[in-house]
């Protein structure tokens, strides 16, 4: 693979890194949604 | 004003005794940095939260207080929870049904005392109960991509860091002691014939596949942990046999006999990584595999290699390119053979 594919690879990382998809697979988006229930019960 | 407690009922004893909140230790577990963010903002609501060993050996503290459990899937703890009133609330589970057997098996069981529950989406469809399944986004403790990655001419060519373990690892471990025993490991490991819910692809063994072939190649690294311990003796019988039971070839099954892998694994040499992001950023590819092949199991393992900056070559998910865009990574299952995928990575080299 040539350098120039390979970029093509890491600009679909990078945009998706900072998309909004990726939102959900951080770990401050999982404790907001466990807080979230919790505060409706507790 | 009535108290308000969490209680996290966890399964895993590394956990017991509120580590879960030691952020030096919780760091080095993956999807687990969620708890420190858990516990600093049920602080700012005057919550209590603490592990379920700490809650009952002071629970005549909390008689009165509401208080409410999360648990790690079934645990040494719920029962006594619940007799002192702890709430079951919210149930999940990050450990892939290759592993946490007891738990996949009695699944529905388990999860119909919860009104939320957290889990990978290839298991919805075996739930039944009144329980809102939620999907278990693996919760990744945030890394920005390295700044400064290494150029592409600097990087190496390709790297596998995992360590080494077999299906059903757990009951494979113990030492065989008499008949009843080895009785109980056969029974155990054809549960797949039994459950349906456990016949999906093992990836341990294609691991080792994988590590034969390209240990035959000059640009290949191998990191991790235990790879000394590759089955003998009987060990390699009910490897064999499982793989038997989920259709691998029958050549598989002579494999599972050979001594060829270890002889791989020691020609290659593996060491135990300290940051893993940080080794994976010196290669330009990464072999990055599950544990198996289940609907939605996507854990940190691909993550790590974007944040690295290192192409992944993915195998797990099925339905990866639902969640993750099928650009930014290359599918193992495009490629015939291992050959057709390192000719892939050298070609125009």
């Amino acid at each position: 693979m040539t350098e120039e594919e390979a970029g093509k690879y890491h600009e679909a990382i990078n945009l998706f890194l900072k998309s909004s998809d990726f939102e959900k697979y951080k770990d401050d988006f999982f404790a907001e949604t466990l807080l979230n229930l919790f505060e409706q019960k507790l | 004003m009535q108290e308000k407690v969490i209680v996290c009922d966890m399964s895993t004893q590394v956990f017991f005794k509120d580590r879960i909140f030691d952020k030096e230790f919780i760091l080095k577990c993956p999807g687990s940095s969620f708890w420190l963010l858990l516990k600093s903002e049920a602080e700012k609501r005057n919550w209590k939260i603490m592990t379920a060993d700490v809650y009952l050996d002071q629970a005549e503290r909390y008689i009165g207080a509401k208080a409410l459990m999360i648990s790690e899937m079934n645990t040494p703890f719920t029962k006594s929870l619940r007799s002192r009133g702890v709430e079951p609330f919210i149930l999940f589970s990050e450990e892939s049904p290759n592993v946490s057997i007891e738990f996949y098996k009695n699944l529905s069981t388990y999860c119909s005392a919860y009104p939320y529950v957290f889990l990978f989406p290839g298991v919805k469809k075996y739930l039944s109960g009144s329980s809102s399944f939620q999907t278990l986004y693996w919760p990744n403790t945030i890394k920005s991509a390295l700044q400064n990655q290494k150029k592409w001419a600097d990087r190496k060519l390709l790297v596998m860091v995992a360590s080494y373990k077999q299906r059903f690892d757990v009951l494979l471990n113990k030492p065989f002691i008499g008949l009843r025993r080895f009785i109980k490991y056969i029974l155990l490991t054809l549960l797949p014939l039994r459950y349906s819910f456990f016949r999906f692809k093992d990836l341990y063994r294609v691991r080792l596949q994988t590590i034969l072939f390209f240990s035959q190649k000059p640009d290949f690294n191998l990191y991790g942990t235990n790879w000394e311990h590759i089955p003998t003796g009987n060990k390699k019988l009910i490897s064999a046999i499982n793989d038997f039971v989920n259709g691998v070839f029958i050549s598989e099954i002579i494999n599972a006999f050979a001594p060829m892998y270890l002889s791989a694994i020691k020609k290659l040499g593996t060491k135990a990584v300290e940051d893993k992001v940080a080794t994976l950023q010196d290669y330009r590819f990464s072999i990055c595999f599950e544990n198996c092949v289940f609907p939605g199991y996507i854990t940190e393992k691909v993550f790590d290699c974007f944040f690295a900056g290192s192409i992944p070559v993915y195998y797990g998910a099925p339905d990866i390119a639902q969640f993750i865009p099928k650009e930014t990574f290359i599918d193992f299952r495009d490629f015939k053979s291992y050959n057709d995928l390192y000719e892939f990575f050298k070609k125009n080299d």
